[in-house]
């Protein structure tokens, strides 16, 4: 255990440092896309891998939240929240901003979208991003339509301006490490136990004293704030949102594979999914230009069919196998 | 004042009727064992108590409680524990998580949880499963993580829905002595069983019920002997072989 907890400290110590020595700009976004990918894949791991709500419609929270942000950076009157703290539109609370209204749209679809269950419920979620995306794309006044939103000033967090791949990296580099240590204070209390049980049989954790339907809105609740955040960084890092840009079919799908590549219902599966989708989705574009959604497509159907445990789960099962032999071996000696 | 009071319950499933006007008490610190050939309506009124199904009429009072209505974690909290028939493990938890998930409802915390939950994995004897994966239980343990889990969530009422179906005589006979051992711990237990001999040994009283209806109630002497009983089985049979 304690081993474990040093093998973390030394790996956060390293992505500390690591904008020290890497001057490459591309190489600095790509770590970014990734720490980006592990904060939309724990998201929607604890919904659909720990809560066993299979979701198709995560764009709907990551657009909220990028659209959020963006509101509360160029409306004149939300901005002042900001300015009230910082003297100047704050983008910290923004994401915050973007979050709490996204919070507020679960709290709204929660008990309706419960009724459904099964592929039921995956349609559903899918149904509501594609209400998200009409809205966004129809309601001018509040999200400027197809147009999307432009930020024309830079934003900075107290004297620190967010200009620059290195900023960026820190700012998501700390919400991906505050998004992991939630979903794991989260999974090690009495509510991840609860949320195992509503995965594994609904009918069972109601009989054990569950309340299943509270339980499952306050996992979408987490899970759909955690995709805001990723949004709301989105917006800031890009500087350009656009309905199309955010409430895809694609964010969606993304999230998806990135937890089931990596290995669902784990806390390790999305940041090992987030690493291998990231370089190789990046590797194969410059190898395959266009056509690299094929290869990337297979690639997903190999996994899926020869790892369905996912890349950690499998790596998992071969280390915990090893070790039963070993500590056979040790018995038998 | 008897602990557990069904009035009329009724229940229907579109046009069958699955239970019709079923009217029983069950008093504190007894068994009841609830009999009827298959379809007569047990787990229906199982479902109906434990808040897993609303009745269509009629009225359940637990405790001189009105009870019917609430939904199933909240029968829970009230202090009923239900088993399933169709056995529901947590099939990718260990058989101690099943057991602590299900004490963690009434726990303030996961280590007051886990307490309770090796003291239930002794008092059922499952000690040497506690590690293993619920998925891998044989059904003679599957049925036994049943009632462990049931009394986890430190009922005062039990309802077992057919403890014993799959197990073989060996099986039957401890879990005949997990039951009455319950029993005397000072839970009020209702049990559906079809093994009949199994379910005399540990019923003070019995409920019979057929195609929806109650057809008797009494002693397990008493409806050994009840006409209407013997007829209700016989029929079964009847059916059986044509
Ligand atoms: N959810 C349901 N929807 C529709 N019909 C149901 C449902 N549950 C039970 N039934 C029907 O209600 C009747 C009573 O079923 P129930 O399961 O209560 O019988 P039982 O006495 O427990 O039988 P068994 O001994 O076979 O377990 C049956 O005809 C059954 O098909
Ligand atoms: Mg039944």
């Amino acid at each position: 255990m304690n081993r474990q907890k040093s093998y973390i400290a030394l790996s956060i110590v390293v992505l500390l440092l690591l904008p020290l020595f890497i001057k490459n700009q591309f190489l600095l976004h790509m770590f970014i896309l990734i720490f980006l990918g592990v904060i939309y894949g724990q998201s929607w791991n604890l919904l659909g891998g720990f809560t066993g709500q299979i979701s198709f419609g995560h764009a709907l929270f990551f657009g909220i939240g990028a659209y959020g942000t963006a509101k509360f950076l160029t409306s004149d009157s939300l901005s002042k929240i900001g300015v009230i703290f910082n003297h100047q539109a704050d983008p910290i609370l923004a994401i915050i901003f973007g979050g709490l209204m996204t919070i507020l749209v679960t709290f709204l679809m929660g008990t309706i979208i419960f009724r459904l269950s099964g592929p039921y419920f995956g349609l559903g979620t899918l149904a509501m991003a594609e209400i998200g995306l009409v809205i966004a794309m129809n309601l001018k006044s509040v999200t400027n339509g197809g147009e999307g939103i432009l930020l024309l000033d830079t934003p900075s967090i107290g004297p620190f301006e967010l200009m620059g791949k290195t900023s960026f990296y820190y700012l998501i580099l700390v919400l991906m490490l505050l998004t992991v240590f939630f979903v794991y204070q989260i999974m090690r209390r009495k509510m991840g136990y609860f949320l195992l049980a509503i995965r594994e049989d609904n009918q069972a954790a109601e009989a054990m004293g569950v309340p299943t339907k509270r339980y499952k809105i306050l996992a979408l609740m987490a899970s759909a704030f955690l995709s805001a955040l990723a949004g709301g960084f989105y917006t800031l890092y890009v500087g350009f949102i656009s309905p199309h840009d955010v409430f895809s079919v694609h964010t969606s799908v993304e999230m998806i594979f990135i937890t089931i590549v990596g290995g669902v219902g784990t806390l390790m599966g999305p940041v090992v999914g987030a690493v291998v989708l990231t370089v190789l989705s990046e590797v194969f574009k410059s190898y395959f230009d266009n056509a690299y959604l094929i290869v990337y497509g297979l690639l997903l159907i190999l996994v899926i069919l020869y790892m369905p445990e996912g890349i950690y789960g499998y790596l998992k099962k071969k280390w915990n196998a090893r070790k039963k032999v070993m500590a056979d071996a040790d018995v038998a000696s | 004042m008897p602990m557990l009071q069904v009035k009329d319950l009724t229940k229907q499933f579109g046009g069958l009727t699955a239970v019709s006007k079923v009217s029983f008490s069950v008093n504190e610190g007894e068994v009841l064992g609830l009999i009827g050939p298959n379809g007569a309506g047990k787990t229906t009124c199982f479902n109906m108590i434990a808040g897993a199904m609303n009745p269509t009429k009629g009225q359940i009072e637990f405790e001189g409680q009105r009870i019917d209505g609430l939904q199933a974690h909240q029968i829970s909290q009230k202090g009923i524990a239900r088993t399933f028939q169709i056995v529901k493990p947590l099939r990718n938890l260990s058989v101690f998580d099943n057991v602590m998930i299900a004490a963690l409802s009434k726990s303030k915390d996961i280590s007051q949880a886990r307490e309770i939950a090796q003291e239930v994995i002794d008092f059922t004897g499952i000690h040497d499963l506690a590690k293993k994966g619920a998925g891998e239980l044989s059904i003679g343990n599957l049925k036994r993580l049943e009632v462990a889990r049931a009394l986890a969530t430190l009922p005062r009422l039990l309802l077992l829905d057919e403890p014993m179906g799959g197990l073989n005589g060996k099986e039957v006979d401890q879990a005949i002595e997990l039951i009455l051992k319950i029993n005397k711990s000072g839970k009020t237990v209702v049990i559906i069983e079809h093994i009949m001999k199994a379910l005399m040994q540990v019923s003070d009283r019995i409920v019979v019920l057929a195609q929806g209806e109650k057809i008797a109630e009494g002693t397990p002497e008493a409806i050994s002997k009840n006409e209407a009983v013997i007829t209700a089985y016989l029929g079964e049979e009847y059916h059986a072989q044509s």
